[in-house]
């Protein structure tokens, strides 16, 4: 996976694997690799890794089980608010770039309902 | 230490062999002109085995200076010194492999010349000329060879070598770790070896006298002199390789 | 614990590392970071108790590094120093030999994970195949700190992801990884800390995550800042 350079290397590890789960390439109840193996899948250094699921956990999109590992949350919802709080992200930096280039809100819905 | 002696036996190996080699044909050359009565063939074979013993010796000892100079010269000294060893183990064992090596050849090559001798003197009856032709070369004393000087002499020889190939590996070492950078370091260290042997020879006269007799306190101060040279000299290189040398 | 109180080496009076002080801690994995020639593998040499430092000393756990604390420190060159006749399995055998710490079933994994065939001469193998192999055979020991100098160098895409796996994998609570590079994107992601070496004095160390955090740059940002004269900031 290719990092970009300004967002925190565990805050995108977190967003790729939310999106896994909204995406349902990862299901809910569905255990996730240790923090060893998340960080050897992502070529991260293992305290990140480590830090991902303290993150994901705090969330409430996962939770861990003694002994047994980490886990994707069963609860439905929490994916939905999930799915919500990253579409929002996506609004929020279109709107900045298509004001940065001076089109009104306006005529970004018009484009984006004439580009197929 | 076996290990890194396992190892030393193992950089020198095919030179060692080569030498076997050598003495195995020249051997079996001379068994067959002895057997078959051919002069010209037994004394190629005596020729051979005289010249495969000086050769043998001298490289197996040379080339344990090359390869020392190679395990703190190139890349592959990582190889010795990153392993938990000091430098007294690691130069510990090539003296005790390669000076080994060289004693036990010698003493190996000694007891191939008796078995020799003792086969030409069953063979032919008149042997007492080339005996005292033999004497001349080793002892340059016609009167003085029987088995046991020629024993003694054996050792003597076997043993300065061993102590030469010491100097070496001192010269070596102060090579690359006091005079390391200097342009003429090769030339230095050189130096070094030859004005260390001239001193310790005249030293050796001093302590002996100039003339060879041949007697076991003479054989026994002889050892004794050498061996105890041998372990002064490991100490001051391995003094200066734990303390000194940078890989 | 790897401390080292105000190293100097010079060499012949040219200084190659300038009172140079570091502390590293078990359970992190540390870039060494500078241009070539900048004296990281000079600490890495007297670290590893290769070479000795002109003044100052380097600390294992309290105990300067010497003889003995090779047991502990795994050290591997940027440069290939095996022997010529060595094949594979020989360079297994000889750190069988000599260390404690390694494991045989380590270093067999790794080698079917990296490809190698035990049987192959090191002399005929590739860079990218010898690069591997110094890896797999340094991280099958089971030491307590290793270094690794410029594990990256001169191979290929697929060589550089199977030798940062084996480095993450030997992360450990009780262990300190130092892997240096003059390249920096390719440790980003794979260490905790950045130490940034310029002729052969420590510049400082960074914490790569909370760069990005309070800063808003990338390590590698922060390399061009420090080594090139580009002003780079981040609104975040």
């Amino acid at each position: 996976m290719q990092y970009d350079s300004k967002t925190p290397i565990y805050m995108q590890v977190i967003d790729s694997i939310k999106l896994d789960i909204i995406n349902e390439r990862i299901r809910t109840g569905e255990k996730l690799p240790s923090s060893r193996d998340l960080a050897v899948q992502y070529t991260i250094n293992p305290n990140t890794a480590a830090r991902v699921y303290q993150e994901l956990e705090r969330e409430g999109v996962c939770y861990t089980k003694r002994g047994m590992g980490t886990f994707v949350t069963d609860d439905e919802s929490k994916i939905k608010e999930c799915r919500h709080e990253m579409a929002q992200g996506c609004l929020n930096e279109f709107l900045k770039s298509i004001s940065e280039l001076g089109i009104s809100r306006e005529e970004a819905i018009e484009m984006i309902k004439t580009t197929k | 230490m076996l290990n890194l002696m396992k190892y030393e036996f193992r950089k020198s190996w095919k030179m060692k062999g080569f030498v076997l080699c050598f003495t195995a044909f020249f051997e079996l050359m001379f068994l067959f002109g002895v057997f078959s009565m051919n002069e010209d063939v037994w004394s190629v074979g005596v020729f051979g085995l005289i010249l495969t013993t000086i050769c043998g010796l001298f490289l197996i000892g040379v080339y344990s200076i090359h390869v020392l100079s190679k395990d703190i010269n190139t890349k592959q000294s990582y190889m010795l010194f990153m392993t938990p060893n000091s430098s007294y183990k690691i130069l510990g064992s090539k003296v005790l492999e390669n000076c080994g090596s060289v004693f036990l050849s010698g003493m190996f090559f000694m007891a191939l010349a008796m078995a020799d001798i003792m086969i030409l003197v069953v063979k032919y009856e008149d042997i007492q000329g080339i005996i005292d032709m033999l004497g001349l070369i080793i002892t340059g004393n016609r009167e003085a060879f029987t088995y046991q000087t020629f024993v003694m002499a054996g050792l003597d020889t076997v043993l300065s070598w061993v102590y030469l190939i010491c100097v070496g590996y001192l010269a070596v070492v102060i090579c690359a770790t006091l005079l390391n950078g200097n342009k003429f370091n090769g030339l230095l260290s050189f130096i070094a070896f030859i004005v260390i042997a001239i001193l310790v020879d005249k030293l050796h006269d001093g302590l002996f006298g100039v003339y060879y007799v041949f007697s076991s306190v003479r054989l026994v101060s002889n050892v004794g002199f050498y061996v105890v040279l041998t372990a002064i000299i490991y100490f001051i290189t391995a003094w200066i390789m734990e303390n000194k040398l940078s890989v | 614990m790897l401390e080292s109180f105000e190293v100097t080496k010079k060499f012949l009076g040219k200084t190659a590392v300038d009172s140079i002080s570091l502390k590293l801690e078990p359970g992190h994995i540390y870039a060494m970071l500078g241009p070539n020639g900048s004296g990281k593998t000079t600490w890495m040499k007297m670290a590893a108790g290769l070479i000795k430092p002109t003044s100052g000393v380097i600390k294992y756990n309290n105990v300067p590094v010497n003889v003995e604390s090779r047991k502990h420190i795994a050290y591997m060159s940027t440069e290939p120093y095996f022997y010529d006749w060595m094949t594979i399995g020989d360079v297994g055998n000889y750190y069988d030999d000599f260390f404690e710490d390694f494991s045989m079933e380590a270093f067999d994994e790794m080698l079917v994970e990296m490809k190698l065939e035990k049987n192959l001469k090191c002399k005929a193998l590739s860079s990218g195949m010898l690069a591997k192999l110094k890896v797999a055979v340094t991280m099958a020991r089971d030491a307590k700190v290793y270094m690794l100098d410029e594990p990256l160098n001169g191979i290929d895409l697929l060589a550089r992801d199977e030798v940062l796996n084996a480095i993450i994998r030997h992360a450990g609570e009780d262990k300190i990884l130092l892997v240096s590079s003059h390249l920096v994107e390719e440790l980003e992601s794979v260490v905790d800390y950045a130490i940034f070496i310029n002729n052969s004095h420590l510049v400082d160390v960074y914490e790569v995550e909370e760069l990005r955090v309070k800063q808003c740059v990338s390590l590698a940002d922060k390399y061009r800042d420090i080594y090139g004269s580009a002003e780079i900031g981040g609104a975040c």
